[in-house]
């Protein structure tokens, strides 16, 4: 499953594709909401790794207005778990990704980001 | 039929990446199953290594293959991303057991289809980092160091313990006695000679897979699956170069110079490395600037198994 966690995680990888190649946009999105066990000491440990922005700007692309335009700097519990429901629950089972950057359209299919790149795409 | 031996790899493409598709990707993705059904029990050294790693850590498995993996993380309360390269593979890698959902129901594994050299996770995002028997499926020395930077550029890098790991685990050209692999037959045989004389051993290799004859099927199928066999000291220098590509100073074993890193300087540590059952395998660790070497835990080779 794409879950905001990972998509959180994932930038484009074109060669030379360094500008605004994160976050990726989701579009033509099939998305299935799993409850999944609170697990709020994960999600505390997670928050130093997390880009606030992009899961905000993300989330509300996908119609989850729960979290504030600024990071809380102490989260309180209520808190941790809409951060849970958006990080863990949220699966992008089918869409795509697209780079803002490049243009380049990552699919999802299956629950599983093909990140592939033809060669010529790749960077060294 | 005779059972199929190793034989040595002529690249089918002068291009790497066309070569591997066919005598890597194309195989995996027509035996998937069958390679899964053979796939379950974790190598201990690695069940080892993932036990050490902090609960509620979040990992990555380069190469996961099926996944077993996942299962064995999640039994330690880590949390572990399976990339492949296989379709196949990665379907059966979402579907391990081992992750809770709600009511006692399985939960998905979070999968991602890229190549072992995948660049694009954001810096600093997992706390440790296995690839098991991936790499050797790479056919350039410099491919193999780039599935290695790959690796180390998303650990988290800390000033302070607990710092990020990886592991690393690759076939082996020295071959045990007890090996089943049998890798001692391969051998060059000039064509048109039905015997095969005394000849060099060669570390490039196809492996061939059988897979039984399917439902309406009369013969079976051997998948030929490129191998490069790495020597001794050749999986540390794969990673010591890999780390100089990634701007670390490399740290080997008790070295001490830690003392002279300044605070924004990127450190590599081999912390063991060894020999077992026919695969060469290098555990390490990464962070930033002066080393914090108290409450020093040991390395999964403690026991006195795999120094090699």
């Amino acid at each position: 499953m794409v879950r905001l966690i990972t998509h959180n995680m994932l930038a484009c990888h074109v060669r030379n594709c360094n500008k605004d190649n994160f976050p990726l946009i989701f579009s033509e999105v099939e998305l299935v909401i799993r409850e999944t066990p609170e697990n709020l000491d994960f999600i505390r440990r997670f928050l130093p790794k997390l880009d606030w922005t992009a899961l905000v700007d993300t989330a509300r692309s996908l119609g989850d207005t729960t979290l504030p335009d600024e990071q809380p700097v102490e989260m309180t519990d209520d808190q941790l778990r809409a951060l849970h429901h958006v990080l863990m629950e949220m699966h992008v089972e089918e869409g795509n990704m697209t780079c803002r950057g490049c243009g380049h359209v990552y699919p999802i299919s299956n629950g599983i980001p093909n990140m592939l790149l033809a060669e010529h795409e790749v960077g060294r | 039929m005779p059972k199929p031996v190793p034989t040595p790899y002529i690249p089918p493409s002068t291009d790497p990446s066309i070569a591997e598709q066919s005598t890597v990707h194309d195989v995996y993705e027509a035996i998937a199953p069958h390679f899964s059904q053979t796939r379950h029990k974790p190598w201990p050294l690695i069940d080892r290594f993932l036990s050490s790693q902090p609960p509620l850590s979040l990992g990555l498995d380069s190469g996961a293959g099926n996944g077993k993996y996942l299962v064995t993380a999640g039994s330690y309360g880590l949390d572990l991303i399976a990339l492949d390269r296989s379709a196949g593979l990665l379907d059966i890698a979402r579907r391990q057991s081992g992750r809770k959902g709600v009511n006692g129901d399985e939960a998905l594994w979070e999968c991602v289809r890229a190549d072992l050299g995948f660049k694009g996770w954001r810096q600093g995002v997992f706390d440790f980092a296995i690839s098991i028997a991936a790499i050797h499926h790479l056919s350039t020395p410099l491919r193999r160091q780039e599935a290695v930077q790959a690796l180390l550029q998303p650990l988290r890098h800390s000033s302070k313990r607990p710092y990020a790991r990886f592991m690393i685990y690759v076939w082996a050209y020295e071959q045990g006695a007890a090996s089943r692999r049998k890798m001692g037959a391969v051998a060059v045989v000039p064509d048109g000679q039905t015997e095969s004389a005394e000849v060099d051993k060669v570390q490039d290799v196809l492996v061939p897979w059988v897979l039984q004859a399917q439902e309406g099927q009369t013969e079976s199928q051997v998948f030929q699956r490129y191998y490069h066999l790495f020597v001794a000291g050749e999986l540390r220098d794969l990673v010591s170069s890999a780390a100089e590509a990634e701007g670390y100073r490399v740290l080997q074993g008790d070295d001490r110079s830690g003392g002279c890193l300044r605070g924004t300087d990127k450190w590599l540590r081999i912390r063991a490395e060894g020999w077992e059952a026919d695969n060469w395998w290098i555990e390490g660790e990464v962070g930033l600037g002066e080393v914090d070497r108290q409450d020093e835990r040991t390395p999964v080779e403690a026991d006195g198994n795999g120094q090699g």
